[in-house]
């Protein structure tokens, strides 16, 4: 019977191995974003893709307490344990439709189209590329911008880019054609998604890696919410106050069992059914 | 005279320092501060409260006393009780979705949790968690078996098959009469030896179960018991008594490989 294979870790006799390196031998001055961009495949970093991954991080730092996956962290928590809040909040990033796990959509679309368009492409074969995936695959994550005019998380990422030199790697280039598509075709504008998708693409993660990538990047902001709301949220967020709960239930009946009971006189005593059957 | 050496020295007359420039807080605004929210969270199934009810009928005085989980659990996702067929279907139905054993994931993972020392609400959030994932891979396996159901053409898919089409048959043949005092004469089984979990899935479907929220939910509650009770044989900590090399990984880089 063949053994399954992992190639992540292994506890050794006098140091153990990640991901193909000896952890206190050549990983020894990596960083803790070395080591987690070594756990998705990512091993061998620059001093300036490195950089990359810092401002993602830096531009997901946008952890208001009423930003519903954090306040989903914050519920979680309030009964005084930070784990619960922190993992178990953080199952929603699996979305599709919002939040950082769309990044593995997104950048599956930038591979597709960045495939299918070449390295120099116009503005017009973009255009196209863009049309046909709409067609073909569906919507392109990345886009929209629900509550304002820009995405202020993407203004921010642009200008810690400016001089970056992944500026000049294929789909980051692309971003501005498809930008342009996509407010023509959709009047959607971009957030900041496509521009993570673009990065992490060009840096040579497998797009459906993108996600969890992206999630474990902005950990800190889930981390924080849930340790404060650990220590002091349980009053507010255990259980809300009866006059915060719009009920809109069905309103007060009697059920036929009960209404049986009390027709023959015999409630108090009626038998409660079963479960057998 | 004496100097005291702890005495501080002569100083000018103390005069208050002027106050210092206050600085307005910043305000710091942003779309939450800006845009209108609704002020109150909507309440559609529970009625919060000391008389507690659910879908309007009250628990303490009505559901508790003439009512069953089963039907409890059809209340909730239905908005009405069921009829007696119903509830017995729904009964059918959640027994024979129930089993899950050890070495199925969530089972094997709620027991894992015991082994690393969780505590019993982390346990049964990870039963939780893994029940989920097996609910949404088992209903998408058997999303073809479902489409069959609403329009039978041609075979039942394979995917809703019996590995061993001649186990069980009584168990079937049960189920087909009930199915069809249940359902109606024509609402039995179809002529094929369908497993045991897509007898499960047929009577939710039969029952007008849709959607994924609901009928998961209704796969992860029947199963949670078991897989805990499982996980509760497993002390904590327990790691010796863990097979850690089942299955048997082999660890390999550009290197090497582990034995």
């Amino acid at each position: 019977m063949t053994r399954p294979i992992q190639r992540i870790g292994h506890i050794g006799v006098d140091d153990n191995r990640f991901c193909g390196a000896a952890v206190f031998a050549d990983l020894a001055a990596a960083s803790q974003v070395d080591l987690l961009a070594r756990a998705f495949g990512l091993r061998h970093l620059s001093a300036s893709d490195r950089d990359l991954l810092r401002f993602i991080s830096l531009a997901l730092s946008s952890p208001d307490a009423r930003v519903w996956p954090l306040k989903l962290t914050r519920t979680l928590a309030s009964y005084g344990n930070p784990f619960a809040g922190f993992f178990g909040a953080q199952l929603g990033n699996s979305s599709d439709r919002m939040g950082p796990g769309t990044t593995a959509a997104a950048a599956t679309s930038l591979a597709w189209i960045r495939d299918r368009v070449g390295a120099a492409p116009t503005a017009a074969a973009v255009a196209e590329a863009v049309a046909a995936h709409s067609v073909e695959r569906g919507r392109i994550a990345g886009f929209g911008v629900p509550f304002r005019t820009d995405d202020e998380r993407l203004l921010g990422l642009r200008r810690l880019m400016a001089d970056h030199p992944a500026r000049h790697r294929a789909c980051w280039r692309l971003i501005a054609p498809i930008e342009q598509a996509m407010r023509a075709a959709h009047g959607l504008e971009p957030n900041i998604v496509i521009a993570m998708a673009a990065i992490l693409v060009d840096l040579g993660l497998v797009p459906s890696r993108a996600g969890l990538l992206v999630t474990l990047l902005m950990t800190h902001t889930f981390a924080g919410h849930a340790v404060e709301a650990a220590e002091q949220d349980g009053p507010w967020l255990a259980e809300l106050p009866s006059a915060a709960i719009d009920d809109r239930s069905h309103p007060a009946r009697r059920s036929p069992a009960a209404e049986a009971a009390a027709g023959t006189g015999s409630g108090a005593l009626a038998p409660r059914r079963s479960l057998a059957w | 005279m004496i100097v005291d050496p702890f005495e501080p020295p002569p100083t000018a007359p103390f005069t208050a320092p002027p106050p210092a420039p206050t600085v307005a807080p910043h305000a710091y605004r942003g779309p939450f501060d800006r845009e209108a929210w609704p002020e109150r969270l909507t309440a559609h199934v529970v009625s919060p409260g000391d008389d507690a009810r659910i879908h309007g009928y009250p628990v303490a005085g009505d559901l508790a006393r003439f009512y069953g989980i089963a039907e409890l659990a059809w209340l909730a996702l239905r908005g009405t009780l069921p009829t007696a067929s119903e509830r017995a279907a729904l009964d059918a139905a959640l027994v024979l979705l129930a089993p899950v054993h050890v070495g199925e994931a969530p089972s094997h993972a709620a027991l894992l949790s015991r082994i690393a020392g969780a505590p019993p609400s982390a346990t049964i959030a990870i039963a939780a968690v893994g029940l989920g994932e097996q609910a949404r891979a088992e209903h998408a396996r058997l999303a073809g078996f479902l489409d069959w159901l609403a329009a039978p053409h041609g075979p039942v898919p394979i995917a809703a098959l019996a590995d061993d089409a001649t186990a069980h048959r009584d168990a079937r043949a049960w189920l087909h009469g009930q199915l069809r005092s249940w359902f109606g004469p024509d609402a039995g089984l179809p002529d094929a030896p369908l497993s045991r979990i897509a007898c499960g899935h047929l009577l939710l479907h039969r029952l007008g179960m849709r959607g994924a929220l609901a009928v998961e939910t209704l796969l992860v509650w029947a199963r949670l018991p078991a897989v805990i009770a499982e996980a509760a044989h497993t002390q904590l900590g327990a790691v010796r008594s863990y097979p850690a090399r089942l299955p048997d990984y082999q660890y390999q880089d550009d290197h090497g490989a582990s034995p």
